[in-house]
């Protein structure tokens, strides 16, 4: 059976739920960010080109969301930092001392890069958005878009001690 | 050698499988005379290894009630959709008989509201009828008071243009093109704008304005938020500047 537009939303909840906890750092607005998102997913639906990255125009549907969220409204819910509760939103691992050091240990790499670095290496990294993706969630040239991300991953390497 | 032509942008192309043949070629060449680029390539695959492996196959859980608030709105759009006989996308799902309900309660009105707002602004756009919010003239930003507040007012300040009328900023941004650009408020007996103006050959236009009040005088800001979205993704805006880079811009218009 095809899966349909609403199926295939659902499916992706959880990659929006990790992208809006990236972006907001808290569990409630995260929550409130994926609901606006699909609200106005399902009501601009005629703008999404099928056969394109979902994803992407769903992660640009959100950004576009927390941007005028940020805009009117200074006050961002309680925040969480994913350093301290993995287990907020990541359900594996929350029983596996291993797991949950490594994502502690991520997490906290990650949320010392500036606030773009972040989003940039979440978008590719992650959510696998291509360049060309990426630079149009973003409204920026594929040229800035390799260059935050070239810096934000020689940063973490370096946090992280991988060189 | 050639080898310092790879800069690291390049590299990292290479290891996400971004470039094209030839480049890619090129690089793979390269690499396998010099192990200095061998293990800047390799520093890159590890960096997406371990994110790709801590965070993308880590479950993530999802409330059981998002999702059923997810599915109940597609089941509105659907009847929303079949309502006003909309061609349809082939991966249509029909929608279940329960979901009626839902649909006549909240999708349609929305979708009713926001074809009101685009009308009302394309309409008084393509008129080049100013708009007027109490007295106060939005459209040609003839306004000197709005003007002034644009030029001066930190965003999240409120001012009053006289009795009756009030200013808001909300933000400062740049678009797509780099153009400095504010988002702000205009209120004045009962009626309310959200509206856009950019600088454009040094002085203030008018981009973008919504009412946020329908034909009822009922305030309805969810659907000229709507409309302010769409403005703004459009235009490419680019994040609100910092109070400081606010406080810089703005210093330059005077």
């Amino acid at each position: 059976m095809k899966s349909t537009f609403a199926d295939e939303i659902v499916d992706l909840l959880p990659n929006l739920r990790r992208y809006a906890f990236v972006l907001s750092r808290s569990l409630d607005v995260a929550d409130d960010l994926v609901q606006q998102t699909c609200e106005k997913a399902f009501a601009s639906r005629s703008s999404y080109a099928q056969g394109t990255n979902l994803s992407a125009w769903l992660i640009r549907i959100m950004r576009n969301t927390w941007i005028d969220r940020v805009r009117r409204d200074r006050t961002r819910g309680e925040s969480v930092d994913i350093v301290d509760r993995p287990d907020a939103i990541f359900t594996d691992g929350a029983h596996d001392t291993e797991t949950h050091l490594m994502l502690g240990n991520v997490a906290s790499a990650l949320q010392e890069l500036p606030a773009d670095q972040r989003e940039i290496i979440m978008m590719i990294c992650v959510e696998e958005l291509s360049y060309k993706e990426a630079a149009a969630a973003l409204g920026i040239p594929i040229g800035t878009v390799m260059s935050r991300l070239a810096r934000a991953r020689t940063t973490l390497a370096g946090k992280l001690d991988l060189n | 050698m050639h080898e310092e032509k790879f800069t690291d942008e390049v590299l990292m192309a290479y290891a996400d499988g971004e470039l094209d043949a030839k480049t890619r070629r090129e690089v793979e060449d390269a690499i396998g005379r010099d192990t200095a680029l061998a293990e800047r390539v390799e520093l890159f695959m590890k960096t997406r290894a371990l994110l790709a492996g801590t965070f993308g196959t880590a479950k993530v859980s999802v409330p059981d009630d998002l999702e059923a608030r997810v599915r109940q709105m597609a089941g509105g759009a659907e009847m929303e959709e079949s309502a006003s006989g909309a061609e349809v996308l082939p991966f249509r799902q029909r929608s279940a008989p329960r979901q009626q309900g839902f649909a006549q309660r909240h999708a349609l009105p929305i979708a009713a509201s926001l074809a009101l707002v685009a009308g009302g602004l394309l309409g008084y756009m393509a008129a080049g009828q100013p708009e007027r919010a109490g007295g106060i003239e939005i459209a040609g930003l003839a306004d000197d008071r709005i003007v002034e507040a644009l030029n001066v007012s930190p965003s999240g300040e409120t001012r009053q243009l006289g009795e009756d009328a009030r200013f808001e900023a909300i933000a400062t941004y740049r678009d797509g093109a780099g153009t400095l650009c504010r988002e702000f408020e205009v209120s004045a007996r009962g009626t309310s704008h959200v509206a856009v103006a950019c600088q454009e050959i040094d002085a203030w236009q008018l981009r973008f304005a919504a009412s946020q009040v329908d034909v009822n005088g009922d305030f309805v800001p969810a659907s000229s938020l709507e409309a302010l979205d769409a403005f703004l993704m459009a235009t490419r805006a680019g994040a609100p500047l910092s109070a400081e880079d606010e406080s810089a811009a703005l210093s330059t218009l005077r």
